[in-house]
């Protein structure tokens, strides 16, 4: 007879409620990556391999607009490339990759310069690590390492700081290859 | 004689006292040392210093290959012609650019104590590298083949500067390379000595644990003889004590019975006749 519990019944119909809510707010964006929009900008990520959606040929090309377009991240945090702590941001790796439809196990990430490192599928999902298209809100050019720089959120994870993500954090970003 | 064996029994544990105490403080500082010089060893430092000592490496080679991809980009538009690869040329070059930026003065200094050839070196090719900004950046206005070919005349010595800079890097890496190798020695090599003179010092200390140990046993032995004989001393002393007390009641004894007459017959005497002579000699009796 407690008036602050919830009967059974009404707790029910609560998580249905819930249950319905996240569904649709799931359901949107999805339902609007189902295809890829073409970039209308230069482009400046490929992502080729096993990638479901495409807007290129057998590859998913994004220019700025389209980056932009996806969930952003910021991530605040010391690089040994970089003075003090810049703010990132950008689209996380993540959702680049769920923009692409892309199911693999590693990636290999190439720079301009033919640079590559392989970014296990672990790190892509489990980190939330971002490429980078600005730091403390401005574009990055490439003299400055740009456009797109992988971030790992080192600050919030200081077991990442190691050689490993040194190599893993590829900067003038062009391509990202996604192998099965 | 007895003086000269007394004092031989006191000095000998004495000597040991002082030979443990002395002995245990030079284990102890020795300790201390190994303990410290094992820090030294494995201190992380030494990891970060290698670590960045490859990264200026790899910065170097990594900026030598680009300067040579910027000839090659150069080279492939004075071939096919400024406007088909021009943008190749200036992406090359902006590569390049954001490269020079990892050849800084201060950090590359640091990166190699001790080789100080290297960061003028350095400073000249990051100096070099940004001198090129503005022949790119006419280049991109002008479009034009002799602007192109000004910027290839002008990267040549620049690429000479670095193919340089990949020379001394090497070098100064093969140095430190070994001067630590050497310290690493020279750590391991005191650490040795200073682990072997602390065996030698505990061996030190058990060798007279054990010495002390028997002098203790020895002494616990004397100690056990010398009570049995004075128990022994003891035993006999009493005996003798004993055969006093006999012999003293036996004799009070046999003294008293003739003096009872004596002293009787005396008494009895006093009743009878006697002339002064006797009399006198009575009294004395008495």
């Amino acid at each position: 007879m407690t008036p602050r519990c919830f009967s059974p019944t009404r707790r029910r119909f609560l998580g249905a409620a819930l249950a319905l809510g996240a569904t649709a707010a799931l359901g949107a964006p999805r339902m609007a990556r189902a295809s890829l929009a073409p970039p209308s900008g230069q482009v400046i990520l490929t992502v080729s391999g096993a990638v479901g959606l495409t807007n290129a040929e057998g590859a998913a090309a994004f220019d700025l607009a389209l980056l932009d377009a996806l969930p952003q991240r910021d991530t605040i945090t010391a690089t040994p490339w970089h003075e003090g702590r810049p703010r990132f941001s950008g689209p996380t790796i993540a959702s680049v990759l769920g923009a692409a439809g892309a199911t693999g196990s590693s990636l290999r990430i190439v720079a301009l310069n033919d640079y590559a490192a392989e970014m296990p599928m672990e790190d892509a999902r489990g980190i939330p690590v971002i490429l980078a298209t600005r730091i403390d809100g401005q574009e990055i050019s490439v003299r400055d390492k740009g456009p797109l720089f992988v971030i790992y959120p080192f600050d919030e994870r200081p077991d990442l700081f190691n050689e490993v993500y040194f190599g893993r954090s590829v900067w003038q970003v062009s391509r990202v290859e996604v192998l099965a | 004689m007895k003086r000269w064996r007394r004092r031989s029994d006191w000095s000998g544990p004495r000597a040991l006292r002082w030979g443990l105490a002395v002995l245990s403080g030079l284990s102890l500082v020795l300790l201390v040392n190994v303990l410290h010089l094992f820090g030294l060893l494995g201190e992380s430092r030494r990891a970060m210093d290698d670590s960045v000592r490859e990264d200026a490496m790899w910065a170097v080679y990594q900026t030598d290959r680009q300067v040579s991809r910027l000839t090659a980009a150069i080279d492939g538009a004075l071939w096919h012609g400024v406007g088909s690869s021009l943008g190749s040329v200036v992406e090359a070059y902006d590569i390049l650019y954001s490269r020079a930026q990892l050849l800084e003065n201060g950090s590359f200094s640091l990166k190699f104590e001790g080789t100080d050839s290297l960061s003028p070196q350095a400073a000249l090719v990051r100096e070099g590298i940004l001198g090129l900004a503005p022949a790119v950046d006419a280049l991109a206005e002008a479009r034009s083949v002799p602007a192109l070919r000004d910027l290839r005349d002008r990267v040549a010595p620049v690429q000479a500067d670095t193919a340089e800079l990949v020379l001394r890097t090497n070098a100064a890496l093969d140095q430190a390379i070994v001067a630590q190798r050497e310290e690493v020695r020279r750590l391991q090599q005191r650490l040795g000595l200073n682990v072997g003179l602390l065996v030698v010092g505990f061996a030190g200390i058990v060798t007279l644990l054990a010495l002390q140990m028997r002098l203790i046993a020895a002494a616990g032995r004397k100690l056990a003889i010398l009570g049995e004989r004075n128990r022994a001393v003891a035993k006999r002393a009493r005996a003798a004590s004993r055969a006093k007390s006999t012999f003293l009641a036996t004799m009070s004894h046999e003294i008293r019975t003739p003096l009872n007459g004596i002293i009787g017959t005396a008494e009895l005497m006093t009743h009878a006749d006697l002339s002064v002579e006797q009399a006198r000699h009575l009294s004395m009796i008495r």
